[in-house]
């Protein structure tokens, strides 16, 4: 879901602070973000993704781009809030009750891959499967699956290479798979 | 199970005994929520389907429209900030040199009278020649007397402006931020006599306060909604004083009262979006008188510039002017050459000529 042709005239009305505009981009791009950071375990997710937007609004008139470029930049802020809103209230690791990830996605997942009718997965189901991912690889999938970026926007968010992103990108697919079994 | 060859091994854990890279496409398409060619990747991309399910929530459409408002109200105004006073050493030891030229040229009192200049004097200029080099060091206190000058002489929106820009040299973005609302408030609407009032103490006031920081800043922006004048704000304000004590309390307030600003300001964007339109519509009304009143072929040139609809007035002039016109003696050549042209010179000689009687039928 994006702005596309709306995108510019949504842009310079959000310069000139009409709401309309930041509806908009808000709508379009608010639950993503929030998805990112709760796929991160983020402390408090709304008032994250408030803390961005209100970032976004204040730095808009340094912005300058497309569309693409313009959803790469937000999520470059939301990333940077989560890392700050770790070191404040510290990292919290996706997993519950002291059970070892992997061993809960086997319990959790295995098996359920097969079930077309589930529609999602729950909570502890979600941080059972990313909690096996190193901090690297979560990025690189959810900035990828949650905010539809391209490897070059990743990339960009993640001030790191394309070919870096690709190669995280490969060995967090590799571990899924290893991880949710034979099952094809 | 799969005879891919990029597919594992074996599946002991702990080991990498296989890290060929999955195809880009197949990669791709298990992260974007396509199927992938590579049957091994499938489950992995329906399990991540599945988790962007569950993580993505779109908020409703009371929680969006609440927030853009305060969004909308955090963008900054684009009036460039005066960044002349810390730019080039070039051009502040070119500002030395003017303002020594002026001092030694009119003397003391004429500096003096320069320190008393507001914006839009001749001499305000020289003033902040002057105080960039620290004569007449204009600090923020300067430039809210200016301000007050101004308010003096009508100019409140220019006041508030100036205000606003000295306090956000200042770091005192709150401040300058709700006065730089209430000029936009005071431009929109026409500004009585209490409204000068009003700004004119406001600044006198803030001429006179020492203190800076986040309760300077709410006094300002507070002061500054009332100067604007918004009846939502006032109940908030009061609301604020009456029951709050703890700073975040009075932050949400004031943000909430600057939605409402920004509320307004938003109708108003509205209005001159309609006049545009209107001017528009007009525009095409005097594109379409144009071209149904053939008659009057120079009064459409003066006031439109269309030449087209023009042309079609003389051809008709034209299509009258040939049976009649031919053999006259200032008329003849013309009227045939300009049958199918555009000259509205045709038009008036031949009106000129029957007046006269002459040019009518053949001679």
């Amino acid at each position: 879901m994006t702005l596309k042709e709306q995108f510019a005239s949504a842009l310079a009305a959000a310069r000139t602070g009409a709401p309309w505009a930041w509806e908009a981009i808000y709508r379009d791009l608010a639950g993503v973000v929030g998805g990112y950071l709760r796929g991160h375990g983020a402390p408090d997710v709304e008032d994250l993704v408030s803390e961005t937007f209100l970032s976004v609004a204040k730095d808009i008139h340094s912005f300058n781009g497309d569309e693409d470029a313009f959803r790469s930049w937000v999520f470059t802020i939301a990333h940077r809030r989560l890392q700050d809103a770790w070191r404040v209230h510290g990292r919290r690791v996706p997993v519950a009750d002291g059970e070892d990830a992997e061993s809960r996605v086997e319990r959790e997942w295995h098996g359920n891959v097969e079930d077309e009718a589930m529609a999602s997965m729950s909570t502890v189901e979600v941080e059972a499967l990313i909690g096996h991912l190193t901090a690297a690889q979560r990025d690189v999938i959810l900035l990828r699956v949650i905010g539809d970026l391209s490897v070059a926007q990743t990339a960009h968010v993640l001030n790191t290479s394309e070919g870096a992103v690709r190669a995280l990108q490969n060995r967090a697919l590799r571990d899924l798979r290893k991880v949710l079994g034979d099952d094809a | 199970m799969t005879r891919n060859e990029n597919g594992p091994l074996s599946d002991d854990r702990g080991e990498m005994e296989n890290n060929t890279p999955f195809a880009e496409r197949d990669a791709d398409s298990a992260v974007s929520g396509r199927v992938p060619a590579n049957p091994e990747l499938v489950p992995v991309q329906r399990a991540l389907s599945q988790m962007k399910e569950a993580l993505v929530m779109e908020p409703t459409t009371e929680v969006i429209s609440a927030h853009a408002a305060q969004f909308a109200a955090a963008v900054p105004p684009t009036t460039p900030i005066p960044q002349a006073r810390h730019a080039s050493p070039w051009r502040r030891r070119a500002s030395a040199a003017v303002a020594v030229a002026l001092v030694s040229g009119f003397g003391v009192a004429g500096a003096a009278a320069a320190n008393e200049a507001a914006p839009g004097d001749a001499l305000y200029v020289v003033d902040q020649a002057l105080e960039r080099i620290h004569i007449f060091d204009g600090g923020t206190h300067e430039r809210l007397n200016e301000a007050d000058r101004l308010v003096s002489q009508g100019d409140v929106e220019g006041a508030l402006e100036l205000a606003g820009d000295a306090l956000e040299s200042d770091g005192e973005v709150e401040a300058a931020t709700g006065l730089h609302n209430a000029a936009l408030a005071v431009a929109l609407n026409s500004s009585g006599d209490d409204v000068r009032a009003r700004v004119s103490s406001m600044l006198q006031w803030m001429a006179g306060e020492d203190s800076r920081g986040a309760e300077f800043g709410a006094q300002v922006s507070e002061r500054a909604r009332q100067i604007s004048g918004n009846e939502n704000a006032n109940q908030n304000a009061n609301q604020n004083a009456n029951e709050n004590a703890n700073e975040n309390a009075n932050q949400n307030a004031n943000q909430n009262q600057n939605a409402n600003q920004n509320a307004n300001q938003n109708q108003n964007a509205n209005q001159n979006a309609n006049q545009n339109a209107n001017a528009n519509a007009n525009a095409n009304q005097n594109a379409n008188t144009n071209q149904n009143t053939n008659g009057d072929a120079n009064t459409n040139q003066n006031t439109n510039g269309d030449a087209n609809t023009n042309q079609n007035t003389n051809g008709d002039a034209n299509g009258t002017g040939d049976g009649t016109c031919t053999g006259d003696g200032t008329c003849t050549g013309t009227g045939q050459v300009d049958a199918n042209a555009n000259t509205s010179t045709y038009t008036n000689t031949y009106t000129n000529e029957n007046a006269n009687g002459r040019g009518v039928g053949k001679p």
